[in-house]
């Protein structure tokens, strides 16, 4: 074999290896119905912190988040194991464990991070935490997925530190709430779907 | 000489992307490779059978619903196989 053919060969299995470890189970449609949860959840947090008394809000908004987040996972699973069982395929492949591994230390850090911050306060900061961290892992998430994961990665830990830092009283870390994990999310959703037709 | 074998086997553009892939995720199916690398099911077939007959790949039938999976897995003969032909490839790189 020549020289200018070993090359093309190389080059050909880097770039199939690459395209072999990447994730692309995830739907537009989950997308929209996980922004849509979060919205709903939004709307549950603020009814908590108006009407019940301040010792109980902790609890009721953890809960709340728990069910979106559960629902979330739920319905993207659901949707995935779904597509993959049209296609002949299986959802629990080698990139989907990638993935999985990729994005475990950034969200259980938020999830401790917040932990501390709704029961020791100051609550009003957990929206941009939340908003940072799942910046982190998408980005992480997006070395095994299309370029758009990365980039949304990207544009949530931009608003997460911007809410951080400067808008990190309620009402306005609700708002980022509902920005980064309702319209984002809603938005992100029919991209997908648009590009991809999934 | 089994080496030399090998990458004759090997070195065959559809075979090479199976073998590829394999060795990335280690475990895939027929739909997979067929969709991600846009081969047409007859090429995959014949070039997989050439593969496993050559104990490169094992082949697993199940099903899922209604369907067959046919799903391929790398023996440990195909993963040393493909590390000698891409240290072959390396050393026509840097020998030329």
């Amino acid at each position: 074999m020549d020289k200018p053919g070993a090359e093309n060969d190389i080059k050909l299995i880097k770039d199939i290896m690459e395209r072999s470890a990447r994730y692309t189970h995830f739907t537009g449609l989950s997308g929209i119905l996980s922004g849509l949860a979060a919205l709903a959840g939004v709307y549950a947090t603020c009814w908590i912190y108006v009407k019940l008394p301040t010792d109980n809000q902790a609890i009721w908004s953890l809960v709340t988040w728990v069910l979106v987040f559960v629902f979330a996972l739920v319905e993207d699973f659901a949707l995935a194991a779904r597509r993959a069982k049209k296609e002949g395929t299986t959802i629990w492949t080698p990139a989907t464990k990638q993935v999985l591994k990729a994005i475990a230390p950034a969200v259980f850090m938020s999830f401790v991070i917040s932990m501390s911050f709704l029961f020791k306060g100051p609550p009003d900061a957990i929206p941009g935490i939340l908003a940072m961290g799942y910046g982190v892992a998408l980005c992480s998430a997006g070395m095994f997925c299309s370029r758009e994961v990365w980039i949304y990665g990207i544009v949530q830990l931009i608003t997460g530190t911007i809410s951080f830092f400067f808008l990190p009283t309620l009402p306005y870390s609700m708002y980022t709430m509902a920005l980064c994990f309702g319209i984002y999310q809603i938005a992100f959703g029919v991209w997908i779907a648009a590009k991809y037709r999934r | 000489m089994m080496a030399y074998e090998l990458d004759e086997i090997i070195h065959q553009k559809v075979r090479l992307t199976i073998m590829a892939h394999l060795a990335a995720v280690g475990e895939s199916d027929f739909l997979t490779l067929k969709k991600t690398f846009n081969l047409t099911d007859g090429n995959l077939s014949t070039h997989s059978a050439i593969l496993e007959e050559n104990g490169l790949i094992e082949t697993e039938k199940t099903f899922v619903g209604k369907k067959t999976r046919t799903a391929y897995k790398i023996t440990p003969k195909g993963k040393q196989a493909f590390k000698e032909y891409v240290a072959e490839l390396e050393s026509v790189l840097k020998g030329g």
